[in-house]
């Protein structure tokens, strides 16, 4: 069930699957307005939280496809139970990356030994070749005996640092910093027909008039997001991003019989 | 043709109309996906569910990684992929190729939304946050970031909410509560919700952060009127707060100030008479500079006078100097000791205070509201042999403006009142010429015809009259000028006694270039390249008083009003231009 946090008249979506589901299946858009992990620091794409227009909550609790929330207060009683589990898994996933570490260095170190093998082959020959040139023969005999020394006991070292069990070092170990709550909790239904201090837009006639907007266009197939920046109050699109279309302005009215009624305007020229 | 208008009424509660396969179902409950609205929620119910269920709804947790997918999430790719795939589709032409390439894009996106942070534990700064405070707490060394946020109080290093959740986003700490970590979706509700910053404040500021600006809370007292800067008060200002960090730990005794500090750290001095101590007095003066009771007097209210006014005062302030040092200039002993103590304390992202003119007297050599009786001052502020004594300057005041002043209009009024009763009829010989009553007041009816400019008597002499006379304007632009109803005025003009109101609009942030990173030094961070006021779409239009006022303390750093609409930021600011009045341009 898809369910929607709301808090001062804000509705924020946390999961990935969840905005997914909306743009994907019901047409609604929201905007991300948050850091995006991979790239935090600009802001041509952003990331989760994805906020969603009232108009947008409302119509998504209307068709009855979301649930909406207030944002539940973090429970007091909860606390110490919720830290035990956190510190039990943050163990568990030391031991588990560790043992992991463990396995992906054994495995490159398979991979250096192929390696070894081959370099000291190759050494070998081009010794064996070198050799009836004379000359510094003994030193060469040397280095390469001390270069066999050496690529001989570096497998071993690995070796024996794997074998000893060494851990991770704390420091090493990787922790994922949450966006949404990662442990379930339980929070009072909104209903939005009730003005509350988290949903203050029931019964403002100017968002009901958007509203009624919004439901009409929505059903229509049309994609809409906030248009503030461009002095108006809702972009329609024809489909889901990617398209670019001709903008034209258009007023909407709603009729008192729940009709409403479109003009569309449009620049003409005066040659 | 774009088939996705269908015209359906739009009544809640109506039959589900049958679906086109390719379109997103506008009528739930739709077909597939686990993510379903309610169970039972099939195709044989009509309505949605009319009340909410009073039991309480579980929220499902979010992704926690496993080990191997942390191991993966920091092996994977780092760049962003670009936005979309190929030019801009115009219209929806139902092509496959188009159908790809949207699909491929939504994949990406999805992809992108779905990934988790993931960061070495070594590499986080552990961070607590405090909400009695409204302080984050950093409990390990902090890190590049150090530079430009954050300040240090008590020793302890401590963040802003805001920019605590903006590292926390870009992965640079890790945020405690309780000793548990928090999550982005918690701390943004426990951090944002304390009445410091709200959500929309929050938003601007990351946007400005991410852009590469340094943004910092807004603190009315390190306003300094173009005035102060011009004497480079800031300059000062800079070395007081370096030295009293330093000091951070004596204690907050006045009387260990040594003569290095300028005197002004002390007491809530009138900034102009700041200024001018600094420019005059000697620095090695007051050794140990407790202050002494200085008088009141009326500090001038006009502010264009201001300029004028002070250089008239420079004069007499270097002959009394040569009187006696330090001239009487004491300072009045109430608010200094709590003064002391706020500047030692270090810098608590507040500097120095505003100057209070109501308890500053300063001696006033001007035509208004005379000041120039002054005491002796103290001895203990003196040198050994040097003795101070009372002095009057108001012999002064004669020789002081060489230059005829410009009088206002209700001066000159004035003026010529008390000439008319100081002059001496007798003393015009015009006047000697009179033998009797007769001819003299023939002359005062000929002055007056001749002053009021008898050849258009037609003209002046009935109750409407010209509104200028041919002598007083030569060109249309001084015409203009004469006849004007409305004069140019500037936004901070009369702003300086307007009140705040309680709810009303406020300057949130300071917001420093980009490029000035790495001379930025947090404790005197110089000039902002601009103040944001933020607000959103559903609020009023600021009032004139709400722009005056918020002008008038932004000083002279252009103010930006950011305004929030949805996710979407824009800037907006008002300018200050003037028409032109000369027609021939």
């Amino acid at each position: 069930m898809l369910v929607v946090e709301v808090a001062n008249g804000r509705s924020l979506v946390w999961g990935a699957e969840a905005v997914q589901a909306l743009r994907e299946r019901l047409g609604v858009g929201g905007r991300a307005v948050g850091a995006l992990p991979r790239g935090p620091r600009q802001n041509s794409r952003l990331g989760l939280p994805l906020l969603l227009l009232p108009e947008e909550a409302r119509l998504l609790a209307e068709i009855g496809a979301v649930t909406l929330v207030s944002a539940p207060r973090p429970d007091p009683s909860l606390h110490g139970q919720a830290l035990a589990s956190f510190r039990r898994q943050q163990e568990q996933s030391f031991q588990e990356q560790s043992a992991l570490a463990a396995e992906a260095r054994e495995s490159r170190r398979q991979e250096l030994l192929e390696k070894i093998a081959e370099g000291q082959a190759a050494k070998k020959q081009k010794l064996e070749q070198d050799s009836g040139a004379g000359g510094s023969e003994s030193e060469a005999q040397a280095e390469s005996g001390a270069d066999a020394g050496a690529w001989v006991h570096l497998p071993s070292s690995p070796r024996a640092a794997s074998d000893a069990g060494a851990l991770l070092p704390r420091s090493a170990l990787l922790v994922q910093l949450a966006t949404a709550r990662p442990r379930p909790v339980k929070a009072r239904p909104l209903d939005w027909r009730v003005q509350s201090k988290d949903w203050p837009h029931a019964g403002r006639p100017a968002h009901e008039l958007r509203y009624s907007i919004y439901r009409d266009l929505w059903e229509r197939g049309f994609f809409l997001s906030a248009a503030g920046k461009f002095g108006g109050d809702f972009l329609v699109y024809p489909g889901e991003r990617g398209w670019d279309v001709r903008k034209t302005l258009l007023l909407c009215s709603p009729q008192p019989d729940g009709k409403v009624v479109y003009t569309s305007l449009q620049w003409a020229s005066l040659q | 043709m774009w088939a996705g208008i269908r015209t359906q009424e739009s009544q809640a509660g109506g039959k589900p109309v049958g679906e086109e396969p390719a379109l997103r179902p506008r009528r739930v409950p739709a077909g597939g996906g686990a993510h379903e609205a309610r169970a039972g929620a099939d195709c044989g119910q009509m309505e949605p569910e009319p009340e909410p269920e009073p039991a309480a709804v579980e929220v499902p947790p979010g992704r926690v990684l496993s080990a191997p997918e942390l191991l993966a999430a920091r092996s994977r790719s780092q760049k962003l992929p670009q936005r979309s795939h190929g030019p801009k589709d115009f219209l929806p032409d139902g092509s496959a190729a188009q159908a790809e390439r949207l699909r491929q894009c939504r994949e990406e996106l999805w992809q992108l939304l779905a990934e988790e942070r993931v960061e070495r534990l070594g590499s986080l700064v552990a961070a607590e946050w405090r909400p009695e405070e409204g302080f984050v707490e950093l409990k390990s060394p902090a890190g590049k970031f150090w530079h430009t946020m954050g300040f240090s109080e008590q020793g302890r290093q401590l963040l802003h909410p805001e920019e605590a959740l903006y590292l926390l986003e870009c992965g640079s700490i890790q945020l405690f509560y309780q000793d548990l970590p928090l999550s982005i979706q918690e701390a943004y509700q426990l951090l944002l919700t304390g009445d410091t910053v709200n959500f929309l404040q929050y938003q601007v500021f990351s946007h400005l952060k991410r852009l590469g600006y340094v943004v910092r809370r807004f603190q009315p007292s390190s306003v300094l009127s173009p005035y102060e800067r011009q004497l480079n008060l800031d300059g000062y200002a800079q070395h007081l707060e370096d030295g009293t960090g330093k000091r951070k730990r004596s204690t907050s005794s006045r009387q260990e100030q040594t003569a290095a500090f300028p005197p002004m750290s002390l007491s809530p001095v009138n900034k102009k008479a700041k200024g001018l101590e600094d420019s005059l007095l000697p620095m090695n003066l007051a050794a140990s500079s407790p202050p002494a009771s200085i008088q009141n007097s009326q500090c001038p209210e006009e502010k264009p006078q201001e300029s004028s006014y002070v250089k008239d005062l420079e004069v007499p302030f270097q002959l009394l100097g040569s009187l006696e040092p330090c001239s009487g200039l004491a300072r009045e002993g109430r608010g200094c000791g709590q003064e002391s103590v706020k500047a030692e304390n270090g810098v608590k992202g507040a500097g120095k205070l505003r100057w209070n003119f109501e308890q500053i007297s300063f001696p006033n050599m001007a035509s208004d509201s005379r000041h120039t009786l002054l005491a002796a001052p103290a001895p203990e502020l003196l040198p050994a042999n040097v003795a101070g004594r009372e002095t009057d300057a108001e012999s002064w005041c004669q020789k002081l403006n060489q230059r005829k002043e410009k009088l206002s209009r209700r001066e000159q009024e004035q003026q010529a009142e008390a000439r008319q009763f100081r002059g001496d009829v007798n003393a015009d010989p015009e006047v000697q010429h009179c033998s009797n009553w007769r001819e003299y007041k023939e002359l005062l009816h000929r002055r007056h015809l001749q002053k009021n400019h008898s050849c258009l008597l037609h003209l002046w002499g009935q109750p409407v009259t010209p509104l200028l006379s041919p002598g007083q304007a030569d060109s249309p632009a001084a015409v203009l000028q004469h006849i004007s109803v409305l004069q140019t005025t500037h936004l901070a003009d009369g702003a300086a006694g307007l009140l705040e109101k309680p709810g009303g609009l406020e300057i949130s942030f300071d917001v420093y270039q980009a490029d000035s990173v790495a001379m930025f030094r947090k404790n005197s961070p110089g000039k902002p390249h601009a103040r944001m006021c933020i607000s959103g779409f559903d609020e009023p239009v600021p009032d004139l008083c709400s722009l005056k006022r918020l002008t008038f303390q932004s000083g002279d750093v252009p103010l930006i009003f950011a305004l929030m609409d949805h996710g979407d930021i824009s800037f907006y600011s008002f300018r200050d231009f003037t028409l032109p009045k000369d027609l021939e341009h």
